[in-house]
């Protein structure tokens, strides 16, 4: 087995450095976040559109929701975003809006739009008050549906209400797309001047998981039976074999909390046999299990 | 160059276009790719271990926090329900897809699906439950917060109390690492019946942002006035252009009406021609503003 190195949580912690960067390995413990521009609009007496480079992270598909993450020293987001009916855009800059991305990055004085700094155009949203920004090639439009403090950040609970999409990327394939936006946030780490620069990086290579025989029709989500049931239909099992592991399925149910069941352990062991030998392609193997049990 | 805008219910429809064949194209081009995650709970009724698959995302750094987001009927959510319950978060590599996938079929409950993954568990140091040996990250956790979303969904705050990485990884420069792990949902695709597949990317290029003098020295969520600072430090800014330009601030910050419009364009203006490096015409700006 590959040597680990354990951290306990104050190891982790003491990873934080004086210098606003963290430690190699903090950076390892941690999956490079899309990074999106988050736009509100001042509360009153605020006058202003403010811009920062956040992370996201995923909730809800439906309805679509994530969640962002904004430093309680951030006064004016933490201010926009608590505020009843609070609305925001998530605009996706590409690769090539890297010194955008870190203009937007620092906050400018209360009322300055970092947009207008950043050299961004902005635009009128369609289902939020918030504009998007219009150079970047997708922006999200979303309301706040709940706020929680939680230790050194606001976590804002966004639910998307529209979107928008620049119609020049609308054709472009899946794999063209990762590799020019989202950039996700990697590290901060010290140039050779001592100025902390941040890393992002894209997605590159894609890779299709495993499909029927090897998963359910459906891809995931659907039920062990109909997986079985698609199986039988497709001849990877016949009907005496269906009816059989239906039956062990059935009968483990039943007897699912009762774990002094002797019986219960031999179940499981079918049960798990049998969905290692169809996951990994062993039909041979499964057919011979599945007749040397069913005579036992 | 156009702009498409789409309500919430179209984008759930999954919108379609002329000459686009795959119907899930547009619809993914809403939803940035999130990292996969592997997590391993104790059933409290059984004490069997379950393994599922996952994406999660980053709360906060100090202490370090991350949240999952559970639908409320697998036995994942059931197995975190309580405050303080542990658990681990794994973090898989790009040779693990296979792996990676298995758990997210639906075994039978109870049903380890570390066996049938072929996967083997590490003993973790803090939490009482095991991580996934072959994944190069593990993080031990507890359940800190809870919060139920839309009546379907769990939102799930973990507070990381240990962690386990590979010592390979250690020694890997920042690509290494991010070419390696984690993998990340990035869209299902329609098999031959009407199902999906579920397609993993990994990150394959590493780009730098600017840094100093197109923003402060400690890089970002520094104020404006800590990069007008270090722009005096380094010669950027001389003395009386960095006093003039925070008196702008100051007085921007006091004024109102025509007035306040007026400094906001005369700074506004000044720091976009700093944060892009146009520093004569930065100095002009300034100069012009004194009467220079």
């Amino acid at each position: 087995m590959t040597s680990k190195r354990f951290l306990s949580a104050d190891e982790i912690d003491s990873l934080q450095r004086a210098e606003g960067v963290m430690d190699p390995i903090a950076y390892s413990l941690r999956a490079p976040m899309a990074q999106l521009l988050l736009v509100t609009r001042d509360v009153p007496p605020g006058d202003g559109v403010c811009l920062r480079a956040t992370t996201l992270c995923p909730l809800t598909w439906s309805p679509y929701s994530q969640s962002v993450n904004i430093p309680l020293d951030d006064e004016r987001v933490v201010r926009n975003l608590s505020a009843p009916g609070a609305e925001c855009v998530l605009a996706a800059p590409t690769r090539d809006q890297l010194r955008e991305v870190a203009i937007c990055g620092q906050r400018a004085p209360d009322g300055i739009c970092e947009a207008d700094i950043a050299r961004l155009k902005l635009c009128k949203s369609l289902h939020v008050d918030v504009p998007s920004v219009d150079s970047c090639p997708m922006n999200l439009e979303c309301v706040v549906d709940h706020v929680e403090r939680y230790h050194t950040h606001l976590i804002a609970f966004t639910r998307v209400v529209g979107g928008s999409i620049d119609d020049s990327y609308l054709c472009k394939e899946r794999q063209q797309i990762i590799s020019i936006f989202p950039t996700n946030f990697v590290d901060d780490v010290l140039d050779s001047k001592g100025n902390v620069r941040r890393r992002v990086s894209v997605l590159w290579d894609v890779y299709p998981c495993p499909e029927f025989p090897y998963a359910q029709k459906s891809g995931w989500g659907d039920d062990f039976n109909n997986w079985m049931r698609d199986l039988r239909d497709e001849s990877y099992l016949s009907d005496a074999e269906y009816d059989l592991v239906l039956g062990w399925r059935r009968r483990w149910d039943e007897l699912y909390l009762h774990l002094d069941s002797p019986e219960r352990v031999v179940l499981k062991t079918r049960l798990t046999d049998i969905s290692r030998f169809i996951v990994q392609g062993r039909w041979a193997k499964l057919h011979s299990y599945l007749a040397e049990t069913a005579r036992a | 160059m156009g702009r498409l805008f789409y309500s919430i219910e179209e984008l759930l429809g999954k919108p379609t276009f002329p000459g686009i064949k795959d119907p899930t194209l547009v619809y993914y081009h809403f939803r940035p790719a999130r990292p996969a995650n592997l997590l391993v709970t104790r059933d409290p009724d059984t004490g069997e271990l379950n393994l599922a698959s996952g994406t999660y995302g980053p709360l906060t750094d100090r202490p370090y926090t991350i949240c999952l987001h559970l639908h409320s009927s697998p036995h994942s959510a059931r197995n975190l329900s309580a405050i303080g319950t542990e658990c681990v978060v794994a973090l898989p590599g790009r040779d693990l897809i296979r792996e990676t996938w298995i758990p997210a079929l639906s075994l039978p409950r109870g049903i380890s699906e570390a066996e049938v993954a072929e996967l083997a568990l590490l003993p973790s140091k803090v939490v009482s439950i095991p991580g996934i040996a072959e994944c190069p990250v593990n993080l031990e956790c507890r359940v800190e917060f809870l919060k139920e979303l839309y009546g379907r969904t769990i939102a799930v705050f973990l507070r990381v109390v240990g962690a386990s990485i590979d010592e390979e990884m250690v020694a890997r420069d920042r690509l290494g690492v991010i070419a390696q792990y984690p993998t990340y949902e990035v869209d299902d695709a329609t098999n031959v019946w009407g199902g999906s597949i579920e397609r993993l990317g990994v990150n394959g290029e590493l780009l730098d942002c600017p840094s100093f003098p197109a923003c402060a020295k400690r890089g970002f969520s520094t104020d404006t006035a800590a990069w007008l600072a270090d722009l005096r430090a380094e010669g950027y800014l001389s003395d009386p252009e960095f006093t003039r330009l925070n008196g702008w601030i100051r007085d921007y910050a006091a004024a109102s009406g025509e007035s306040r419009a007026a400094l906001r364009e005369q700074l506004t203006d000044a720091l976009r021609l700093a944060a892009w490096e146009e520093w004569d015409h930065l100095h002009a700006h300034l100069g012009a503003a004194r009467g220079e």
